[in-house]
């Protein structure tokens, strides 16, 4: 094995980019090479080396600023979409109660099981749940658009809230007063409703069909035009 | 409190403001001085660098107090304590949120400054780091005063706080876990400033590194230590039996250890061969740069994450620091370019320095690998819209290999001479690990290990034993044969007198020890639910039995808890009892905690988390079982970890030889 060999390839890969344009007498003082000493041609060529490399740096920091940036840009509290495993299969069953602000419209409690809802009118209809807390941000952004659909499309689909890792109840009841929000709303007790929904983090919107099974989760918040597309294709 | 003059919100804002306008007095001192060649500003500096750290002690005395009176004044105290916590809790309640934990930084990064300007020596380097430190401290103080301010005053307190998040108040781990992980961050700042100040000073040679020897070993050691302690806790306190999940938050705090363990074997080959400048500079900025971008990504919500949260200012603040780090740093390094370049050249490939230099290649693709898979969902998304997710298997995939190749190289590497290896001694010690490696891959798969990755782990295991049996030997041997005592004294004056190689051996050692663990547990882990009705029992694939005896509830003034007892047997004798519960904190009562109880031993971790809940109207338990082989190997190769660095640290002593000799007359 000729060892000679391969040390030359390891200097010659050496870690200076710039090894090829310079002229070897750099490498003939390796102890006195000050910049600010030298004049002439050989200045002005690291110089320019050196102003190469600073662009160089310029252009990597400005990439990773944009990126970042951009990062930033986009809603802070949105999470990535995971696709769910439920997706296309039946959803787990749930049992929540519901706030006091529902409890004559649509009675104490909401459960969710095989067959359907059973909230006596509201059987048999597609299902929009949606995952909220007080604190979350984006949640705010979607409490309108939730109501408007509920007011818009009542008839037909059944909205749903699940107020799910919230700081206390009364955090919860103030968001729903400061929306108004009519479509029902329950409390995730002991947050056990959103393990079993895989939830990533809030918000979180699951669409389902009316047999009960997944048709497509959303995370992050949701627009209008999103649910108008689900909808469509949900609806007959 | 009207009659009050001194509130603690009042008295916390006014010593960060106070440190912050001393702070950058030391920086516009300390650069004044060194333009001006003027050692009065530059004592001047110092003594500032000192008044900066008694300002922020100042703060953090106040916010103490703030905690341990309940001063729901005072915002941080309001958002994040309980009156009815105990006292521990309350004092590390200081790092259980934001803006806290950066009130622990900024005083851990003053402390150190200050240290820097008193103990380290009078020379060439000392008033350009001093500075850098400033630039430093005044980041994070700025970070407190400006957009993250602890102190914020509540003009109608509650008369109560929520507490710290549920996670964090049940375990004891809370209370070491972020100072560790502070200690590091901060104590790899120091040869970062003395490298700036190498290049500011134009003298890039090694004496920037030989100063700051102590901080890069122990700022290392405490990263290190904290990552593990990071990774027992959540073994201890989530219910998911696991210690390392790739998370990006993980992941982030993961790369500067990658990149300061590159630093600390590739310093060697400076100090020794004068080879590697720039290298060395490069490792140091990029481990404190990815420091600074680890928090930014953590606390921007940048990148999602089942820890991330949005903090509002404080992401954008951090990410304009990293850019201004990236651009200073790197801009100064590419200046100074034509000095900090190697002259000397490698003799050869198969020597220490090769094996150091091909260990640091592995080292910054793990970075590069671990960093591009934790930004790739967000690089997608920002060129093409598409989500992605990045997950376990994607790390597992690339990181496997790297860490066996790492773990080859760690055999062969410190056996290896400096310049050129003669080959007889290579083959012949070659051929000892190999054979060794090979009787213990063989003795593994016929005990059962059939997998991949567990199996080369116990090979290469098994190499590397045998590499630190031959490296005591070729220490030891010889200088036996001098002096012609015997082995014992021979390997204690060894020890004793070369610490730093010595410690080395012990730190690798850890690692052998470290990686079986993470094999088995990796590995061979069992995860399963079981329902269990009360009063009956389950038996496992493992022989182990499992009676859930009866449920029990626990309550103190700020917890609720309720569990079952557990006993396991293994045959017919019961080996332990385990009390797997799950808590309600005050305040908290919409997360519950499930704390698991684990039954540690040394070849298989039994570890139980009851699933859902324990209520007396409930005749059943659904528990969550996790059986993980020699876990227990990681903690304690952590241990061993600890002592092997801090051993290195120890003051150098020469070894005095007791007793042989002096014994002999004596009889």
């Amino acid at each position: 094995m000729s060892s000679a060999d391969m040390s030359s390839t390891e200097s010659s890969a050496n870690l200076a980019p710039v090894h090829g344009t310079n002229p070897p007498h750099s490498n003939n003082s390796p102890h006195s090479n000050n910049p600010t000493r030298d004049e002439g041609s050989k200045t002005s060529s690291s110089e320019q080396n050196a102003i190469k490399r600073l662009l160089w740096l310029i252009a990597l920091v400005a990439g990773l600023a944009s990126l970042f940036a951009y990062g930033i840009m986009r809603n802070p509290n949105r999470r990535d979409n995971i696709d769910s495993v439920l997706v296309g299969g039946p959803l787990p069953e749930f049992d929540m109660p519901l706030f006091e602000r529902y409890h004559d419209r649509f009675g104490a409690r909401y459960q969710f099981d095989e067959d359907g809802a059973q909230l006596a009118a509201l059987t048999g209809k597609p299902m929009i749940v949606n995952f909220w807390a007080s604190w979350c941000g984006p949640c705010r952004d979607e409490a309108p658009v939730l109501e408007r659909t509920w007011r818009q499309y009542g008839d037909d689909v059944l909205v749903i809230g699940i107020n799910t890792q919230d700081r206390s109840r009364d955090n919860a009841r103030a968001f729903l007063s400061e929306f108004d929000l009519t479509f029902p709303n329950g409390v995730d007790e002991n947050s056990r409703i959103g393990i079993d929904y895989g939830i990533f983090g809030l918000p979180e919107t699951f669409f389902v069909a009316a047999d009960g099974t997944l048709v497509y989760k959303h995370a992050g918040p949701i627009t209008q035009a999103m649910i108008d597309i689900q909808l469509e294709s949900m609806l007959p | 409190m009207p009659e009050l003059s001194l509130s603690l919100p009042m008295l916390g804002t006014a010593s960060l403001a106070l440190a912050m306008a001393v702070a950058v007095y030391a920086v516009a001192a300390g650069i004044m001085g060194a333009i001006r060649h003027d050692a009065r500003l530059q004592t001047s500096a110092r003594y500032a660098a000192i008044a900066v750290f008694m300002a922020m002690t100042t703060a953090v005395l106040t916010m103490q107090t703030a905690l341990l009176t309940d001063d729901f004044s005072v915002e941080y105290v309001a958002q994040t304590s309980r009156a009815a916590s105990p006292l521990w809790v309350k004092v590390v309640t200081m790092w259980a949120a934001l803006e806290g934990s950066i009130l622990l930084w900024a005083w851990l990064a003053s402390g150190y400054t200050a240290v820097v300007a008193f103990a380290s020596p009078n020379n060439a380097l000392r008033n350009w780091a001093i500075v850098v430190l400033n630039v430093v401290s005044v980041f994070f103080i700025s970070v407190n005063a400006f957009v993250a301010n602890p102190f914020t005053l509540v003009p109608n307190p509650p008369m109560d706080g929520p507490g710290p998040n549920p996670l964090l108040q049940n375990h004891w781990m809370m209370a070491v876990h972020p100072v560790l992980m502070y200690l590091g961050f901060v104590g790899l700042t120091v040869p970062f400033a003395f490298a700036m100040s190498a290049l500011i000073n134009k003298r890039p040679g090694s004496e920037w590194m030989s100063q700051t020897r102590a901080w890069t070993i122990s700022g290392w050691g405490f990263l290190g230590i904290a990552k593990i302690a990071g990774g027992w806790w959540s073994y201890e306190v989530l219910g998911w039996g696991g210690y390392w999940a790739w998370d990006p938050v993980e992941n982030v705090s993961f790369l500067p250890w990658l990149t300061a363990t590159a630093f600390l074997h590739s310093v060697q080959v400076q100090e020794r061969r004068r080879m590697l400048k720039a290298w060395n500079l490069l490792l140091i900025i990029l481990t404190f740069a990815l420091t600074i971008l680890g928090t930014f990504i953590i606390r921007s919500g940048v990148v999602s994450s089942v820890h991330a949260f949005g903090d509002g200012p404080v992401g954008p603040y951090f990410l304009a620091f990293f850019l201004l780090v990236v651009l200073v740093s790197f801009g100064l390094l590419m200046l100074r370019w034509d000095q900090v370049r190697d002259h000397g050249e490698l003799d050869a490939i198969v020597s220490r320095e090769g094996s150091f230099l091909l260990g640091n290649v592995l080292f910054l693709a793990m970075t590069f690998a671990v960093l591009l898979g934790t930004l790739f969902p967000l690089f997608v998304e920002a060129v093409s819209g598409d989500k992605v997710t990045v997950g376990a298997p994607f790390f597992n995939q690339v990181s496997l290999p790297i860490w066996l190749a790492i773990f080859a190289l760690m055999g062969i590497g410190p056996l290896l001479p400096w310049r050129k290896a003669s080959h007889q001694s290579l083959v012949k010690n070659l051929a000892w690990m190999v054979g060794i490696g090979l009787v213990s891959a063989l003795i593994a798969y016929v005990a059962g290990v059939r997998k991949v990755y567990p199996l080369w782990t116990v090979g290469f295991a098994g190499y590397n034993f045998a590499s630190i049996v031959l490296l005591l030997d070729a220490a030891i041997r010889p200088r036996m044969r001098i002096s012609g005592r015997g082995f014992w004294s021979v390997f204690g004056q060894y020890a004793v007198e070369s610490r730093r190689r010595f410690g080395s051996i012990i730190v690798h050692f850890s690692v052998i020890i470290m990686a079986l663990g993470v094999a088995g547990s990796g590995g061979y882990r069992v995860d399963e639910q079981v329902r269990i009705e009360i009063g009956e029992s389950v038996t496992l694939d493992s022989n182990y039995r499992l009676e859930v005896v009866d449920r029990f509830m626990e309550q103190t003034p700020y917890r609720v808890a309720g569990g079952v007892l557990v006993n396991v047997h293994r045959g017919n004798r019961q080996i332990a009892s385990l009390r797997p519960k799950i808590n309600v904190f005050l305040g908290q009562e919409q997360q519950p905690v499930p704390t698991p109880d684990v039954l540690y031993t040394v070849w298989q971790d039994i570890y139980l988390s009851v699933s859902g809940t324990v209520s007396p109207d409930q005749d059943f338990v659904v528990l969550r079982v996790v059986q993980s082989p020699l876990v227990a190997w990681i903690w304690v190769g952590a241990v061993i970890m600890l002592v092997g660095t801090f051993y290195c640290l120890l003051p150098k002593r020469r070894y005095v030889p007791v007793p042989a000799r002096q014994a002999v007359p004596a009889s």
